[in-house]
Protein backbone atom coordinates (compact mmCIF):
# COMPACT_ATOMS: atom_id res chain seq x y z
CA UNK A 1 0.00 0.00 0.00
CA UNK A 2 1.26 3.49 -0.82
CA UNK A 3 1.89 5.85 2.10
CA UNK A 4 -0.63 8.64 2.37
CA UNK A 5 1.81 11.28 1.19
CA UNK A 6 2.53 9.36 -2.03
CA UNK A 7 -1.14 8.87 -2.71
CA UNK A 8 -1.79 12.57 -2.22
CA UNK A 9 1.12 13.41 -4.51
CA UNK A 10 -0.14 11.02 -7.20
CA UNK A 11 -3.57 12.60 -7.18
CA UNK A 12 -2.02 16.04 -7.52
CA UNK A 13 -0.60 15.15 -10.91
CA UNK A 14 -1.87 16.91 -13.99
CA UNK A 15 -2.45 14.63 -16.95
CA UNK A 16 -2.20 15.81 -20.51
CA UNK A 17 -2.05 14.69 -24.10
CA UNK A 18 1.48 15.67 -25.15
CA UNK A 19 1.46 18.49 -27.67
CA UNK A 20 3.62 16.49 -30.07
CA UNK A 21 1.58 13.30 -29.83
CA UNK A 22 -0.47 14.07 -32.91
CA UNK A 23 -3.45 12.34 -31.36
CA UNK A 24 -6.45 11.94 -33.65
CA UNK A 25 -9.74 10.55 -32.34
CA UNK A 26 -12.79 9.28 -34.19
CA UNK A 27 -15.85 7.56 -32.87
CA UNK A 28 -18.80 5.68 -34.27
CA UNK A 29 -21.61 4.58 -32.00
CA UNK A 30 -20.04 3.47 -28.71
CA UNK A 31 -16.52 2.77 -29.89
CA UNK A 32 -13.54 5.04 -30.44
CA UNK A 33 -10.38 4.94 -32.50
CA UNK A 34 -7.27 6.76 -31.34
CA UNK A 35 -4.34 7.32 -33.69
CA UNK A 36 -1.05 8.59 -32.31
CA UNK A 37 1.33 10.14 -34.78
CA UNK A 38 4.05 9.83 -32.13
CA UNK A 39 3.83 6.03 -31.90
CA UNK A 40 2.20 5.31 -35.27
CA UNK A 41 -0.27 3.08 -33.44
CA UNK A 42 -4.05 2.92 -33.83
CA UNK A 43 -6.09 1.85 -30.80
CA UNK A 44 -9.66 0.60 -30.61
CA UNK A 45 -11.28 1.93 -27.44
CA UNK A 46 -14.53 1.19 -25.67
CA UNK A 47 -16.84 4.03 -24.73
CA UNK A 48 -15.40 4.77 -21.27
CA UNK A 49 -11.71 5.10 -22.21
CA UNK A 50 -12.77 6.86 -25.40
CA UNK A 51 -14.57 9.54 -23.42
CA UNK A 52 -11.68 9.88 -20.94
CA UNK A 53 -9.23 10.47 -23.77
CA UNK A 54 -11.56 12.85 -25.60
CA UNK A 55 -12.01 14.97 -22.48
CA UNK A 56 -8.30 14.97 -21.74
CA UNK A 57 -7.56 16.05 -25.28
CA UNK A 58 -9.62 19.18 -24.60
CA UNK A 59 -7.06 20.27 -22.01
CA UNK A 60 -4.80 19.17 -19.12
CA UNK A 61 -6.64 17.88 -16.11
CA UNK A 62 -6.14 16.34 -12.69
CA UNK A 63 -7.66 12.91 -12.11
CA UNK A 64 -10.28 14.45 -9.83
CA UNK A 65 -11.28 17.10 -12.37
CA UNK A 66 -11.34 14.55 -15.13
CA UNK A 67 -13.46 12.19 -13.04
CA UNK A 68 -16.04 14.92 -12.53
CA UNK A 69 -16.21 15.60 -16.26
CA UNK A 70 -16.44 11.91 -17.12
CA UNK A 71 -19.25 11.49 -14.60
CA UNK A 72 -21.13 14.34 -16.20
CA UNK A 73 -20.54 13.14 -19.75
CA UNK A 74 -21.57 9.55 -19.07
CA UNK A 75 -24.15 10.22 -16.37
CA UNK A 76 -22.19 8.23 -13.79
CA UNK A 77 -22.03 8.67 -10.06
CA UNK A 78 -18.90 10.47 -8.89
CA UNK A 79 -16.87 8.80 -6.19
CA UNK A 80 -13.72 6.90 -5.31
CA UNK A 81 -14.63 3.95 -7.53
CA UNK A 82 -14.95 6.12 -10.59
CA UNK A 83 -11.78 8.03 -9.66
CA UNK A 84 -9.86 4.77 -9.41
CA UNK A 85 -11.17 3.63 -12.80
CA UNK A 86 -10.16 6.93 -14.39
CA UNK A 87 -6.68 6.67 -12.84
CA UNK A 88 -6.29 3.11 -14.13
CA UNK A 89 -7.39 4.23 -17.57
CA UNK A 90 -4.86 7.07 -17.52
CA UNK A 91 -2.13 4.65 -16.46
CA UNK A 92 -3.04 2.38 -19.39
CA UNK A 93 -2.89 5.35 -21.77
CA UNK A 94 0.48 6.35 -20.35
CA UNK A 95 1.85 2.87 -21.10
CA UNK A 96 0.57 3.26 -24.67
CA UNK A 97 2.30 6.64 -25.01
CA UNK A 98 -0.98 8.49 -25.48
CA UNK A 99 -0.86 10.69 -22.36
CA UNK A 100 1.69 11.89 -19.82
CA UNK A 101 1.57 13.32 -16.35
CA UNK A 102 3.24 16.47 -15.14
CA UNK A 103 3.72 17.62 -11.57
CA UNK A 104 1.54 20.53 -10.48
CA UNK B 1 -6.81 3.73 -79.72
CA UNK B 2 -7.60 0.55 -77.80
CA UNK B 3 -5.74 -2.75 -77.67
CA UNK B 4 -8.46 -4.27 -79.87
CA UNK B 5 -7.53 -1.83 -82.65
CA UNK B 6 -4.25 -3.66 -83.14
CA UNK B 7 -4.13 -6.95 -85.01
CA UNK B 8 -2.66 -9.79 -82.93
CA UNK B 9 0.37 -9.74 -85.18
CA UNK B 10 0.92 -5.99 -84.81
CA UNK B 11 0.43 -6.26 -81.05
CA UNK B 12 3.07 -8.99 -80.86
CA UNK B 13 5.43 -6.91 -83.00
CA UNK B 14 5.10 -3.88 -80.76
CA UNK B 15 5.34 -5.86 -77.56
CA UNK B 16 8.53 -7.59 -78.62
CA UNK B 17 9.97 -4.30 -79.91
CA UNK B 18 9.31 -0.78 -78.60
CA UNK B 19 6.51 -1.90 -76.29
CA UNK B 20 2.98 -0.72 -75.60
CA UNK B 21 1.85 2.15 -73.40
CA UNK B 22 -1.16 0.54 -71.75
CA UNK B 23 -3.55 2.67 -69.68
CA UNK B 24 -5.20 0.92 -66.74
CA UNK B 25 -7.34 3.56 -65.01
CA UNK B 26 -4.99 6.34 -63.85
CA UNK B 27 -1.81 4.34 -64.42
CA UNK B 28 0.20 3.90 -67.61
CA UNK B 29 2.40 0.86 -68.04
CA UNK B 30 5.08 0.67 -70.68
CA UNK B 31 5.08 -3.06 -71.37
CA UNK B 32 7.58 -5.04 -73.40
CA UNK B 33 7.51 -8.80 -73.83
CA UNK B 34 8.64 -11.22 -76.51
CA UNK B 35 6.38 -13.92 -75.06
CA UNK B 36 3.48 -14.99 -77.23
CA UNK B 37 1.20 -15.96 -74.32
CA UNK B 38 1.56 -12.45 -72.83
CA UNK B 39 0.51 -10.94 -76.16
CA UNK B 40 -2.38 -13.38 -76.47
CA UNK B 41 -3.50 -12.54 -72.94
CA UNK B 42 -3.54 -8.83 -73.79
CA UNK B 43 -5.51 -9.48 -76.97
CA UNK B 44 -8.13 -11.46 -75.10
CA UNK B 45 -8.40 -9.76 -71.71
CA UNK B 46 -7.28 -6.18 -72.38
CA UNK B 47 -9.10 -5.62 -75.68
CA UNK B 48 -11.02 -2.61 -74.33
CA UNK B 49 -8.07 -0.85 -72.67
CA UNK B 50 -6.71 2.37 -74.16
CA UNK B 51 -3.24 2.58 -75.60
CA UNK B 52 -1.28 5.80 -75.46
CA UNK B 53 1.18 7.13 -77.99
CA UNK B 54 4.54 5.42 -78.01
CA UNK B 55 7.20 7.28 -76.12
CA UNK B 56 4.80 9.00 -73.77
CA UNK B 57 4.92 9.09 -70.00
CA UNK B 58 4.61 5.80 -68.11
CA UNK B 59 4.25 5.11 -64.39
CA UNK B 60 5.85 1.70 -64.75
CA UNK B 61 8.35 0.38 -67.26
CA UNK B 62 7.75 -3.37 -67.29
CA UNK B 63 9.31 -6.22 -69.20
CA UNK B 64 8.14 -9.83 -68.98
CA UNK B 65 10.82 -11.96 -70.56
CA UNK B 66 12.74 -15.23 -70.37
CA UNK B 67 16.28 -15.20 -68.97
CA UNK B 68 19.26 -14.93 -71.27
CA UNK B 69 20.89 -18.08 -69.90
CA UNK B 70 20.16 -21.79 -70.39
CA UNK B 71 16.89 -21.48 -68.45
CA UNK B 72 15.48 -20.05 -71.63
CA UNK B 73 15.58 -23.60 -72.99
CA UNK B 74 15.84 -26.06 -70.09
CA UNK B 75 12.90 -25.90 -67.66
CA UNK B 76 12.20 -22.49 -69.14
CA UNK B 77 11.44 -19.59 -66.87
CA UNK B 78 10.08 -16.09 -67.05
CA UNK B 79 11.16 -12.92 -65.24
CA UNK B 80 9.22 -9.78 -64.39
CA UNK B 81 11.33 -6.65 -64.67
CA UNK B 82 10.33 -3.25 -63.30
CA UNK B 83 12.59 -0.40 -64.39
CA UNK B 84 15.17 -3.03 -65.40
CA UNK B 85 15.17 -4.83 -62.04
CA UNK B 86 13.47 -8.06 -61.12
CA UNK B 87 11.67 -7.83 -57.77
CA UNK B 88 10.60 -11.48 -57.82
CA UNK B 89 12.11 -14.88 -58.35
CA UNK B 90 11.41 -16.24 -61.83
CA UNK B 91 8.38 -18.44 -62.49
CA UNK B 92 7.87 -21.34 -64.89
CA UNK B 93 7.52 -19.98 -68.42
CA UNK B 94 3.89 -21.14 -68.73
CA UNK B 95 2.94 -18.68 -66.01
CA UNK B 96 4.06 -15.59 -67.94
CA UNK B 97 0.55 -14.05 -68.39
CA UNK B 98 -0.24 -14.53 -64.70
CA UNK B 99 3.14 -13.07 -63.78
CA UNK B 100 2.27 -9.91 -65.69
CA UNK B 101 -0.94 -9.59 -63.66
CA UNK B 102 0.76 -10.21 -60.32
CA UNK B 103 3.64 -7.94 -61.28
CA UNK B 104 1.33 -5.07 -62.15
CA UNK B 105 -0.38 -5.51 -58.77
CA UNK B 106 3.06 -5.29 -57.19
CA UNK B 107 3.82 -2.07 -59.08
CA UNK B 108 0.72 -0.35 -57.76
CA UNK B 109 0.64 -1.76 -54.23
CA UNK B 110 4.29 -0.91 -53.61
CA UNK B 111 4.59 2.45 -55.31
CA UNK B 112 1.28 4.32 -55.49
CA UNK B 113 1.17 5.84 -52.04
CA UNK B 114 -1.03 8.70 -53.21
CA UNK B 115 -3.69 6.14 -52.23
CA UNK B 116 -4.42 4.11 -49.15
CA UNK B 117 -4.33 0.68 -50.77
CA UNK B 118 -6.53 -2.04 -49.34
CA UNK B 119 -6.18 -5.70 -50.28
CA UNK B 120 -9.82 -5.94 -51.26
CA UNK B 121 -12.15 -6.50 -54.15
CA UNK B 122 -14.52 -3.62 -54.89
CA UNK B 123 -17.59 -3.35 -57.10
CA UNK B 124 -20.13 -0.58 -57.58
CA UNK B 125 -23.81 -0.10 -58.34
CA UNK B 126 -25.69 3.21 -58.51
CA UNK B 127 -22.62 5.07 -57.29
CA UNK B 128 -22.22 2.95 -54.14
CA UNK B 129 -19.21 0.73 -53.66
CA UNK B 130 -19.20 -2.67 -51.97
CA UNK B 131 -15.78 -3.60 -50.65
CA UNK B 132 -14.54 -7.09 -49.76
CA UNK B 133 -11.33 -6.85 -47.70
CA UNK B 134 -9.99 -10.32 -47.17
CA UNK B 135 -6.93 -12.54 -47.42
CA UNK B 136 -6.59 -15.04 -50.27
CA UNK B 137 -8.93 -18.03 -50.07
CA UNK B 138 -11.89 -16.19 -48.58
CA UNK B 139 -13.79 -16.08 -51.85
CA UNK B 140 -13.61 -12.34 -52.51
CA UNK B 141 -12.66 -12.72 -56.16
CA UNK B 142 -15.46 -15.24 -56.70
CA UNK B 143 -18.01 -12.86 -55.20
CA UNK B 144 -16.52 -10.01 -57.19
CA UNK B 145 -16.75 -11.99 -60.45
CA UNK B 146 -20.29 -13.08 -59.60
CA UNK B 147 -21.49 -9.54 -58.92
CA UNK B 148 -19.77 -8.19 -62.02
CA UNK B 149 -21.46 -10.91 -64.06
CA UNK B 150 -24.80 -9.63 -62.72
CA UNK B 151 -24.25 -6.03 -63.79
CA UNK B 152 -22.18 -4.49 -61.00
CA UNK B 153 -19.28 -2.33 -62.14
CA UNK B 154 -15.81 -3.75 -61.52
CA UNK B 155 -13.47 -1.36 -59.74
CA UNK B 156 -10.90 -4.00 -58.76
CA UNK B 157 -10.75 -7.60 -57.63
CA UNK B 158 -7.52 -7.12 -55.70
CA UNK B 159 -6.55 -3.51 -54.91
CA UNK B 160 -9.02 -0.99 -53.51
CA UNK B 161 -7.55 2.48 -54.03
CA UNK B 162 -8.80 4.87 -51.34
CA UNK B 163 -8.23 8.55 -52.09
CA UNK B 164 -6.43 10.35 -49.29
CA UNK B 165 -8.35 13.59 -49.74
CA UNK B 166 -11.89 12.27 -49.34
CA UNK B 167 -11.91 8.50 -48.72
CA UNK B 168 -13.63 7.76 -52.04
CA UNK B 169 -12.54 4.79 -54.15
CA UNK B 170 -10.82 5.25 -57.50
CA UNK B 171 -11.26 2.33 -59.90
CA UNK B 172 -8.44 0.09 -61.05
CA UNK B 173 -10.34 -2.45 -63.18
CA UNK B 174 -8.25 -5.36 -64.37
CA UNK B 175 -8.89 -9.00 -65.24
CA UNK B 176 -10.36 -10.83 -62.23
CA UNK B 177 -8.08 -13.55 -60.92
CA UNK B 178 -10.05 -16.78 -60.44
CA UNK B 179 -8.48 -19.70 -58.65
CA UNK B 180 -9.11 -23.44 -58.50
CA UNK B 181 -12.79 -24.37 -58.09
CA UNK B 182 -13.94 -20.77 -58.49
CA UNK B 183 -12.98 -20.99 -62.19
CA UNK B 184 -15.66 -23.60 -62.89
CA UNK B 185 -18.11 -21.89 -60.52
CA UNK B 186 -17.92 -18.72 -62.62
CA UNK B 187 -18.03 -20.69 -65.90
CA UNK B 188 -21.36 -22.13 -64.78
CA UNK B 189 -22.62 -18.94 -63.14
CA UNK B 190 -21.84 -16.77 -66.16
CA UNK B 191 -21.54 -18.98 -69.28
CA UNK B 192 -20.93 -15.96 -71.53
CA UNK B 193 -18.03 -14.67 -69.45
CA UNK B 194 -14.69 -14.50 -71.25
CA UNK B 195 -12.07 -16.38 -69.25
CA UNK B 196 -8.43 -16.65 -70.27
CA UNK B 197 -6.38 -19.83 -70.46
CA UNK B 198 -5.82 -21.95 -67.38
CA UNK B 199 -2.42 -21.51 -65.75
CA UNK B 200 -1.51 -24.61 -63.75
CA UNK B 201 0.80 -25.31 -60.82
CA UNK B 202 1.13 -21.74 -59.58
CA UNK B 203 1.71 -21.04 -55.90
CA UNK B 204 -2.04 -20.33 -55.77
CA UNK B 205 -3.01 -23.50 -57.61
CA UNK B 206 -4.82 -23.23 -60.93
CA UNK B 207 -5.44 -19.66 -62.06
CA UNK B 208 -7.47 -18.14 -64.88
CA UNK B 209 -8.44 -14.52 -65.47
CA UNK B 210 -11.90 -13.16 -66.23
CA UNK B 211 -12.10 -10.37 -68.79
CA UNK B 212 -13.46 -7.18 -67.22
CA UNK B 213 -16.65 -5.75 -68.76
CA UNK B 214 -16.01 -3.04 -71.36
CA UNK B 215 -18.24 -0.66 -69.40
CA UNK B 216 -16.06 -1.03 -66.30
CA UNK B 217 -12.95 -0.24 -68.34
CA UNK B 218 -14.61 2.75 -70.03
CA UNK B 219 -15.72 4.17 -66.65
CA UNK B 220 -12.32 3.79 -65.00
CA UNK B 221 -12.30 7.53 -64.29
CA UNK B 222 -15.46 7.45 -62.14
CA UNK B 223 -14.84 7.23 -58.41
CA UNK B 224 -17.34 5.55 -56.09
CA UNK B 225 -18.63 6.26 -52.60
CA UNK B 226 -17.95 3.43 -50.12
CA UNK B 227 -21.27 2.05 -48.89
CA UNK B 228 -20.75 -1.50 -47.64
CA UNK B 229 -17.72 -3.26 -46.18
CA UNK B 230 -18.14 -7.03 -46.35
CA UNK B 231 -15.73 -9.53 -44.78
CA UNK B 232 -16.44 -12.72 -46.73
CA UNK B 233 -15.80 -16.26 -45.73
CA UNK B 234 -16.59 -19.21 -47.95
CA UNK B 235 -18.18 -22.09 -46.00
CA UNK B 236 -19.06 -25.04 -48.16
CA UNK B 237 -22.73 -25.95 -48.08
CA UNK B 238 -23.83 -23.14 -45.78
CA UNK B 239 -26.65 -20.68 -46.43
CA UNK B 240 -25.52 -17.08 -46.79
CA UNK B 241 -25.51 -15.05 -43.60
CA UNK B 242 -24.82 -11.38 -42.94
CA UNK B 243 -23.83 -10.29 -39.46
CA UNK B 244 -23.50 -6.54 -38.78
CA UNK B 245 -20.28 -5.45 -37.07
CA UNK B 246 -19.39 -2.07 -35.52
CA UNK B 247 -17.56 0.31 -37.80
CA UNK B 248 -14.63 0.92 -35.45
CA UNK B 249 -13.90 -2.81 -35.36
CA UNK B 250 -14.31 -3.00 -39.11
CA UNK B 251 -11.86 -0.09 -39.42
CA UNK B 252 -9.20 -2.11 -37.59
CA UNK B 253 -9.78 -5.12 -39.82
CA UNK B 254 -9.63 -3.06 -42.99
CA UNK B 255 -6.41 -1.47 -41.73
CA UNK B 256 -4.94 -4.97 -41.27
CA UNK B 257 -5.67 -5.62 -44.95
CA UNK B 258 -3.88 -2.54 -46.28
CA UNK B 259 -0.48 -2.36 -47.93
CA UNK B 260 0.54 1.09 -46.74
CA UNK B 261 -1.56 2.22 -43.75
CA UNK B 262 1.47 2.44 -41.44
CA UNK B 263 3.52 4.19 -44.08
CA UNK B 264 0.90 6.91 -44.58
CA UNK B 265 0.56 7.72 -40.87
CA UNK B 266 -2.15 10.24 -39.94
CA UNK B 267 -3.11 10.69 -43.61
CA UNK B 268 -3.90 6.99 -43.82
CA UNK B 269 -5.95 7.13 -40.61
CA UNK B 270 -7.97 10.11 -41.83
CA UNK B 271 -8.53 8.58 -45.28
CA UNK B 272 -9.70 5.29 -43.82
CA UNK B 273 -11.92 7.11 -41.31
CA UNK B 274 -13.57 9.03 -44.17
CA UNK B 275 -13.86 5.79 -46.12
CA UNK B 276 -15.62 4.10 -43.18
CA UNK B 277 -17.87 7.09 -42.41
CA UNK B 278 -20.46 6.19 -45.02
CA UNK B 279 -20.38 2.41 -44.70
CA UNK B 280 -22.36 -0.39 -43.13
CA UNK B 281 -20.13 -3.31 -42.20
CA UNK B 282 -20.84 -7.04 -42.13
CA UNK B 283 -19.35 -10.45 -41.63
CA UNK B 284 -20.56 -12.57 -44.51
CA UNK B 285 -20.43 -16.34 -44.79
CA UNK B 286 -21.69 -18.15 -47.84
CA UNK B 287 -21.57 -21.52 -49.52
CA UNK B 288 -23.39 -20.98 -52.78
CA UNK B 289 -22.75 -18.12 -55.18
CA UNK B 290 -26.27 -17.52 -56.52
CA UNK B 291 -27.72 -17.18 -53.00
CA UNK B 292 -24.82 -15.01 -51.92
CA UNK B 293 -25.23 -12.60 -54.82
CA UNK B 294 -28.99 -12.34 -54.20
CA UNK B 295 -28.48 -11.46 -50.54
CA UNK B 296 -25.76 -8.88 -51.23
CA UNK B 297 -27.73 -7.27 -54.06
CA UNK B 298 -30.68 -6.82 -51.69
CA UNK B 299 -28.69 -4.87 -49.11
CA UNK B 300 -30.26 -1.43 -48.61
CA UNK B 301 -28.09 1.63 -49.13
CA UNK B 302 -26.08 2.65 -46.11
CA UNK B 303 -28.03 4.93 -43.78
CA UNK B 304 -24.99 7.11 -43.03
Amino acid sequence: MLPLSSLTAAKAQIWTVPSGAGLVLRHWDDEYLAYSELTGQTHLLALFPGVVLTLLQEGPSSPAELTARVAEALQLEEGDTLLTTVEQTLADFERLGLVEQNPV
Amino acid sequence: MNVSDLSPRELRRRLSGPGLFLRTASFVTHLQSPIRSVADGLTLLYADYPLLDDGGYADFHVRVAPPANLRRWIHPQVFFFLDGRSPFKPLPFDQAPAMFEWGLNYCVSNHCHQYLIVHAAVVERQGRAMIFPAPPGSGKSTLCAGLVSRGWRLLSDELTLVRLRDGQVDPFPRPVSLKNESIDIIRHFAPRAVIGPLVRDTTKGEVAHLKPPADSVARAGEAAQPAWVIFPQYKRGESPQLLPIPRARAFMRVAENTFNYSLLGAKGFEALAQFMDSTDCFEFSYGQLEEAIALLAALPPSGH
